[in-house]
C-alpha cells in the first residue's frame, strides 16, 4: 500500500554508514536511485525490505534505512519471495550483482517468475566478479574475456533480459549506474508494477573494468525506439535478442494478460 | 477362544491389489472400537505395481513395534511373499489366505497348526457385479470376520472413507464389504483380542500427519517444501491444513529455496518450517547455517532415510545424526530433537517452535522414515500444559541505530545470548541484518574479536537452552538394574520390549540430541556395570557423539547396524548378548 502523505527526501533512506565500495563504482548510483524511488513513492521507511545475496552490490541494503538482509550468495530471490508470501503489506526488493543472478542463483529466476510475487529484482551487472577479484561472470562478453585472459573464453554470455522475457516475466526494463534518474523512474515504476519485475541494471566495476568504463557504458546505451510499444512481446524479444544497450522498459504485460501469459515466444 | 494382547497381521499384495488402504481401514476400526495399533509399509523401488507388504499390529496396550510372526497373513499372489521372507513370519497358528494360483503353497506361507485357504476373489466380484477395485473392501470384510468384530462397525468406516464418493460408489463398496464378510462362513481363530471396556476417542495418524498437525498447533503459520520421500507427507498435510489457519504455503524448485523462503518468512515474524530427508538436508546446510549466524528461527524435520547420496529412499536409517549435529561450515549453534514414536512428534514439534522462536536459531527435528510413515493409533494429545513458543519482538527504545544483536548484556551471568529482533514493518526498528559476520547493528564486520564476541553470545543460547531441557529425556527400568542401554530415535520402541523381557537392563532416551540432556545421563549411568547405545547407523554416531562429549566410558559399547530393517526384538536380544564394538 502506497501513501503519499507528505513530501519524502531521498536523504531519509539512507543511515549514517559509507559504502565500503571503491570510488566511481556504479553500485554509488544505484544506492542513491534507490533512495530517489523511495522518496518519489513516499513509502515509510519500515515497510521497505531490501534482501540481497552476496557480492559489491548485495551489501546495498546495509546502507539504507530500511529494514535490510544481505543474505548467501545467490539465494536472495527465494529469501524475498518467502518474506512477500508471508508479509503482503510490505515493499519488498531483491537486488544483486550477475555472478549472483545469472550463475548461482540463475535456477531461482524462472521460479520466482512463475510464481510472480510482487517482488522488484534489481541486478546489478558489470559482467565481473569484482569481490573475488576480476573473475569472468556469466554475462562476461567474449572480447573482454579475450583483453584480459580470464577462464571460459569460449562460453556464450547470458542475455539477461532474453532469459527473464522467455520465462515470462511481466515486467521488464534496462536501466545503467551512470543514469539516475533513469534508475529512479524504472526502480519506479517495478515498484508500483503489482508482480515479478525484474530490471536488467548495466553497470560498472572501474577496479577490474578501467576509470573509462563508465564513458564506454555511457555512449554505448540510448533510449529505446520513440515508438517503441512496451506492451508488445514481439517488439521485445526483438530488443531483446538484437539491441543489449537500449535503456527503458522493455516489456510491461498488461494485468489483464496476466492468464495467459508466460508462455509466448 | 485363546486371548491375547497384540494380534499382528500382515497385507502382501502387488500394485492395485489396495493392501494398504485395507490396512488402513482395519487400523480406522481398530480405533474405534478402542484398540491402540501401528501400521508400517514395505514397497520396492516401484512407483506403482511394485510388491508391497503391510504389517498391521493391533493391541489392548499402546503397540511399540509391528510384530514380526504374524497370525493372520494375507497373499495375493505367491510371487509377492518373496521379497518380504526378512520382514515377516507365518506363525504356527496362523490364518493364511491367499488368492487362487496354480502351483504349489510357498514355504514361507505354510503353517503347523493354522489354516490355509484360497479366496476366489475374481469369483466373488464376477458373482456380486463388482468391479476389480473393490478387491480391497471384500479382503477387509473378511478381516473383520476374521478379527471377529462385527459388520456394522466396517459399514461405517466404508462411510467414512468413501463419504465424498458417490452413492453407487458407496453402496457397490458396501456390498463388497458383505461378500467379503460371508465368505469366510463358520470359520473361528484359536485366538482374539479382548474387547475393550472403555472406548476412548483416539486418532489413527502417521508420523508425518502428526510432525505438520503439530507445527500449526504450534504456531507455524509458512511451510516450504520440495517433495522428497520419505518426508513428502509432511508437505501434503500442511497443503490441505494452512490455509485453513490463514498459513501459506509454497512448493519450492529445490530444497535451498525452500529454506530460503522459510528464513524469509521468518524474518517477517511469521514462524516458518520445511521438512525433507538427506539429500535435501544436505542441500539446505548453507542455510541452516545463515538463520544460525543471523538468527532468524527456523524448524527443520528431517526424515531420515537410508544411506548417503540416494541412498535407500523408501527404508528409515539414523544416519543423518553427525550432520545435523556437525554440518556446515564454521561454528554455529544448532538444537537437535528426535522424537522415538508417532505420539512424541507432538510434543518434539511444540518444543522445536518453542526453542527456535524463543532462541532465534535452527532447530532440527530428527525422525525417520519409520516414524514418518507409519500409521499408529494413538490418545489424543493435550498440548494445553506445552511449551507454547514466544519470540522476543522488543520494539525500539533509543535514538541510535536498532542493536539487533545487542551485546550490552553480555555480561549479565545469566544472558541467554538472545537479542531484540524488530520485525519488518516495526516503526523506529529499520536495521540491516547479514549473513556475513557483524556488529552488533547488523553492519558487516571482520574484526577478529566481534566474531569471537559475537560466537559466544550465539552460543551461550545453546547453554541457556541445556538448563531449560536438562529433563526432555525419560528413563525406564530399575535404577539398580546393572545394565544401562542408550537408544534414540525409532529404535526406542525395540529397546522398550526387549526391556519388558530383561528386567536387569535399563533404558535411557534423550528426546533432545544437542545440547545432550548430560546430567540426566550421568545420574542414570551412576553404578552400572554396563552401558550400549543402539542406533540404526553403519558408523554408531550417537555412540561417538557421546563419547566426544566425555560421558561414556572405555568399555561402553556400541550395537549399531545399517537402516534397511527395522530392529527386531529377537535380533536385539542377539545383539546384546554378543555386542559389538
Amino acid at each position: 500500500m502506497i501513501t503519499q502523505t507528505q513530501q519524502r527526501k531521498p536523504i531519509e533512506y539512507r543511515n549514517e554508514l559509507n559504502p565500503v565500495w571503491c570510488t566511481g563504482c556504479g553500485d554509488y548510483g544505484v544506492l542513491k536511485s534507490f533512495t530517489r524511488a523511495f522518496a518519489k513513492l513516499g513509502l515509510p521507511n519500515e515497510r521497505i525490505a531490501i534482501i540481497s545475496g552476496i557480492g559489491c552490490s548485495s551489501r546495498l541494503p546495509g546502507y539504507c534505512l530500511t529494514y535490510g538482509f544481505n543474505t548467501i550468495h545467490g539465494r536472495s530471490l527465494p529469501i524475498a519471495t518467502g518474506l512477500k508470501t508471508a508479509r503482503s503489506d510490505l515493499t519488498v526488493i531483491a537486488c544483486g550483482g550477475d555472478g549472483d543472478a545469472f550463475a548461482i542463483g540463475a535456477g531461482h529466476i524462472p521460479h520466482a517468475i512463475r510464481r510472480n510475487p510482487d517482488i522488484t529484482y534489481f541486478v546489478m551487472d558489470n559482467s565481473c566478479y569484482g569481490l573475488t577479484k576480476g573473475q569472468a561472470s556469466p554475462t562476461t562478453s567474449h572480447e573482454f574475456k579475450e583483453m584480459k585472459g580470464l577462464i571460459g573464453i569460449d562460453e556464450v554470455p547470458i542475455n539477461p533480459v532474453l532469459f527473464v522475457l522467455s520465462c515470462g516475466a511481466g515486467f521488464i526494463a534496462r536501466t545503467q549506474s551512470g543514469n539516475m534518474a533513469h534508475m529512479a523512474d524504472m526502480l519506479t515504476q517495478a515498484i508500483q508494477y503489482p508482480g515479478f519485475a525484474f530490471i536488467h541494471c548495466l553497470s560498472v566495476c572501474v577496479t577490474y573494468q578501467g576509470r573509462e568504463i563508465q564513458e564506454v557504458l555511457d555512449q554505448k546505451c540510448h533510449p529505446l525506439p520513440e515508438d517503441y510499444n512496451p506492451s508488445d512481446q514481439t517488439q521485445a524479444f526483438n530488443i531483446a535478442r538484437k539491441d543489449p544497450w537500449a535503456l527503458g522498459v522493455i516489456y510491461r504485460r498488461g494485468l489483464e494478460a496476466t492468464e495467459e501469459e508466460p508462455n509466448a515466444q | 477362544m485363546k486371548q491375547k494382547k497384540n494380534l499382528h497381521m500382515a497385507l502382501v499384495g502387488s500394485g492395485g491389489d489396495g493392501v494398504m488402504s485395507t490396512a488402513n481401514m482395519i487400523l480406522r476400526t481398530a480405533a474405534r472400537l478402542g484398540f491402540y495399533g501401528m501400521m508400517t509399509q514395505s514397497y520396492g523401488p516401484q512407483i506403482r505395481g511394485g510388491e508391497s507388504a503391510a504389517h498391521v499390529t493391533i493391541g489392548v496396550d499402546p503397540v511399540t513395534q509391528v510384530g514380526f510372526e504374524k497370525e493372520i497373513v494375507v497373499c495375493f499372489r505367491f510371487s509377492d511373499i518373496a521379497r518380504f521372507t526378512k520382514e515377516l513370519k507365518v506363525s504356527e497358528t496362523a490364518l493364511v489366505l491367499h488368492g487362487k494360483e496354480e502351483g504349489e503353497l510357498p514355504e514361507s506361507l505354510k503353517t503347523k497348526k493354522g489354516l490355509v485357504m484360497p479366496i476366489p476373489f475374481q469369483e466373488i466380484l464376477d458373482s456380486e457385479g463388482l468391479p476389480e477395485i473393490a478387491k480391497n473392501v471384500v479382503l477387509f470384510g473378511m478381516l473383520l470376520k476374521a478379527l471377529d468384530w462385527e459388520i456394522k462397525e466396517g459399514e461405517i468406516c466404508v462411510q467414512e472413507v468413501f463419504g465424498r464418493k458417490s452413492s453407487a460408489v458407496i453402496s457397490s463398496n458396501l456390498r463388497a464389504l458383505e461378500a467379503g464378510f460371508k465368505i469366510l462362513g463358520s470359520i473361528t481363530l484359536p485366538f482374539g483380542l479382548p474387547k475393550p471396556e472403555r472406548v476412548t476417542k483416539r486418532l489413527s495418524i502417521s508420523g508425518n500427519e502428526a510432525c505438520a498437525r503439530a507445527a500449526i498447533d504450534a504456531g507455524c503459520r509458512f511451510y516450504a517444501g520440495y517433495p522428497i520421500t520419505p518426508s513428502s507427507e509432511i508437505l501434503e498435510t500442511m497443503s490441505r491444513l494452512l490455509p485453513k489457519v490463514g498459513g501459506q504455503l509454497i512448493q519450492a524448485e529445490d530444497e535451498i529455496a525452500a529454506m530460503g523462503m522459510i528464513i524469509g518468512a521468518s524474518y517477517g515474524g511469521v514462524p516458518s518450517m520445511t521438512a525433507t530427508s538427506g539429500p535435501g538436508i544436505s542441500l539446505m546446510t548453507e542455510m541452516v547455517g545463515l538463520a544460525s549466524i543471523a538468527e532468524i528461527p527456523v524448524v527443520i524435520v528431517d526424515c531420515q532415510r537410508a544411506g548417503p547420496s540416494t541412498g535407500i529412499p523408501s527404508r528409515a536409517e539414523q544416519s543423518d545424526l553427525w550432520h545435523v549435529l556437525y554440518g556446515g561450515h564454521g561454528d554455529f549453534p544448532r538444537v537437535v530433537l528426535a522424537p522415538t514414536d508417532v505420539k512424541d512428534c507432538f510434543q518434539a514439534m511444540h518444543r522445536a517452535f518453542y526453542l527456535a522462536e524463543g532462541y532465534q536459531l535452527p532447530v532440527v527435528v530428527l525422525s525417520d522414515g519409520s516414524i514418518g510413515q507409519r500409521l499408529e493409533i494413538i490418545d489424543l494429545v493435550d498440548t494445553k500444559d506445552f511449551l507454547k513458543p514466544k519470540r522476543c519482538i522488543t520494539p525500539p527504545t533509543n535514538n541510535g541505530a536498532y542493536r539487533r544483536y545487542d551485546l550490552s548484556l553480555q555480561k549479565t551471568s545469566d544472558w541467554s545470548g538472545v537479542g531484540p529482533m524488530a520485525i519488518p514493518g516495526t516503526k523506529g526498528g529499520m536495521h540491516s541484518i547479514a549473513g556475513i559476520e557483524h556488529t552488533e547493528t547488523g553492519t558487516p564486520s571482520s574484526d577478529g574479536d566481534q566474531h569471537e564476541a559475537m560466537n559466544q553470545k550465539r552460543f551461550l543460547k545453546l547453554k541457556a537452552i541445556a538448563k531449560e531441557t536438562q529433563n526432555w529425556h525419560s528413563c525406564f527400568g530399575s535404577s539398580s538394574a546393572p545394565h544401562a542401554l542408550i537408544a534414540w530415535g525409532s529404535p526406542a520402541g525395540v529397546a522398550k520390549e526387549y526391556l519388558a523381557a530383561h528386567n536387569h537392563t535399563a533404558l535411557f532416551i534423550p528426546a533432545i540430541l544437542n545440547p545432550f540432556p548430560m546430567e540426566g545421563l550421568k545420574q542414570f549411568l551412576k553404578g552400572r556395570k554396563t552401558v550400549t547405545v543402539l542406533e540404526m547407523n553403519y558408523q554408531g554416531q550417537l555412540f561417538h557423539h557421546l563419547k566426544a562429549l566425555g560421558v561414556l566410558d572405555g568399555k561402553a559399547k556400541s550395537l549399531r547396524r545399517s537402516g534397511g530393517l527395522p530392529f527386531k526384538t529377537r535380533e536385539l536380544e542377539t545383539m546384546m548378548q554378543g555386542g559389538v564394538v
